[in-house]
């Protein structure tokens, strides 16, 4: 009986591929579903866009609450219309009804011509029209590591230098985040 | 630090699943090459550990075989693609695969934006299978070998436990043929297959020459094999957050083709215990014990 016992054990414990030693904390890199905002101008020479996201609506269920860090991996600006002027402007986060944070100007200083933007320029490309903002990084990634995840707000906020301005401008705004998710 | 888990607390799905699931088709091959390669080696290892078959007679054996690939350094780490944008355009960097440690972060040059590879799962220097099987003969020399195996989602590991091992092939004595002969030979030719939940589904085959001698109660034996495996993965790609996952279906070449073998048997009469080296591009160990008549 004993030795049925042990032999169960046995065949239990190896089954088919044996015991193994996991990692424990290891984590699986997910590339979250990139966040999109598509602003349109509106006929002024000043201009502002908001959209909310839902953060939680863009990680599969099954990493939810389990994000131990996060990083941008790219982050891409692009103008759509046609606009003979230039333009200046920032993109910024809100976490929540918190404190609003820039994540990135276009450009860092002054303005730049519209049709320069309908190219789309990017960071990992280190487009020279773009400055990425240190501290509404920060914010964002806090809010990936947050439980639950929280909504979030993306914005844009800028001039344009030359009037009438066209009234099918748009600005668009792609973020690209990469989330360390525990699997343990 | 890891931990050995033998036993982990129920889940939906296992960690490997999970895993695999932010690869895509393209992006997993690298990651799970080495299970490929080992699962492959493995099931194609243990099927005999003689040469010597009667020309006729009945006789039956049941064995339990233990079979276990050798976990390399390089089969720790692989060179994956980087994503589009990153610095060399179309180059790579070298992460974790399923049995390496922390996933790589990559910075690139340019931009200092970063990108990580997915850790690894498992801290191992072995890679086991556990195969019962039997070989019943002989007629014209010649035996046939049967292996299987079920178990069901018992607990959950770092991979689906629900498995069925399946396998037979044909071993035919030609050493028959010669009068007096100084060794045994016989040749060989098998087929197995292997699932793992609805994921990981194997298909290995080998053909073998073999030869061997007995001493009193212990044979020695050498052998070669030609050998081909597959492992065919199933799963939901739900990379990128899509809010629809996407069925892939990815099929991974066994990296082992030509194996040299070389073992012993002691015949300790009530059973008899066997133990081979084999090599080739995986590295493994076959070794066992048999009862029959």
């Amino acid at each position: 009986m004993k030795t049925s016992v042990t032999i169960a054990a046995l065949l239990l414990a190896l089954s088919t591929i044996g015991s193994s030693c996991v990692n424990e904390g290891a984590t699986v890199s997910v590339n979250l579903k990139p966040i999109v905002g598509r602003y349109r101008l509106g006929t002024s020479t000043t201009f502002s866009g908001l959209i909310t996201v839902r953060l939680d609506s863009l990680v599969s269920a099954e990493y939810k609450q389990k994000i131990r860090q996060g990083r941008v991996y790219d982050l891409r600006v692009h103008v759509e219309g046609d606009y003979a002027g230039a333009v200046s402007a920032v993109a910024a986060v809100r976490v929540r009804d918190g404190e609003v944070k820039q994540i990135i100007r276009f450009p860092a200083q002054g303005t730049v011509a519209w049709a320069s933007f309908q190219t789309p320029q990017s960071l990992l490309s280190k487009s020279p029209y773009l400055a990425p903002q240190p501290e509404g990084i920060s914010e964002l990634l806090a809010a990936l590591t947050t439980s639950p995840l929280p909504d979030i707000s993306i914005m844009t906020l800028g001039t344009l230098t030359l009037a009438p301005v066209p009234d099918n401008l748009y600005v668009v705004i792609e973020v690209y985040l990469q989330a360390d998710a525990e699997i343990n | 630090m890891g931990g050995c888990a033998l036993l982990q607390s129920a889940k939906s799905q296992s960690q490997l699943e999970l895993t695999i699931q932010q690869f895509n088709d393209r992006e997993v091959t690298g990651y799970v090459q080495p299970l490929g390669d080992f699962f492959g080696a493995n099931m194609n290892a243990g099927f005999y550990h003689a040469s010597a078959i009667p020309a006729n007679g009945f006789h039956f054996e049941i064995e339990l075989v233990g079979v276990a690939s050798v976990i390399g350094e390089q089969h720790k780490v692989y060179d994956a693609a980087l994503p589009a944008g990153f610095t060399p355009a179309g180059g790579s960097y070298k992460t974790a695969t399923v049995f390496g440690g922390k996933g790589t972060v990559f910075r690139d040059a340019s931009s200092g934006l970063e990108y990580k590879g997915s850790d690894g799962l498992v801290r191992a220097s072995i890679f086991p299978l556990l195969i019962p099987q039997a070989t019943i003969g002989s007629i014209f020399g010649t035996e046939i070998v049967f292996r299987f195996m079920k178990t069901p989602q018992l607990s959950q590991r770092w991979y689906p436990t629900e498995s069925t091992l399946l396998g037979g092939g044909i071993r035919h004595s030609i050493s028959q043929y010669f009068s007096n002969p100084e060794v045994d030979i016989a040749i060989g030719g098998f087929y197995s297959t292997f699932e793992l939940g609805d994921v990981i589904h194997v298909q290995a085959k080998t053909i073998t020459f073999s030869a061997g001698k007995t001493f009193s109660l212990v044979t020695l034996y050498v052998g070669m094999g030609y050998e081909w495996s597959t492992m065919h993965l199933h799963y939901d790609y739900k990379g990128e957050g899509g809010s629809t996952p996407r069925l892939a279906d990815v099929t991974i070449e066994g990296a082992n083709r030509f194996r040299a073998t070389g073992g012993l048997m002691i015949d300790l009469q009530a059973f008899r215990i066997f133990a081979d080296a084999n090599f080739g591009n995986v590295q493994h160990f076959a070794g066992g014990i048999g009862f029959g008549f």
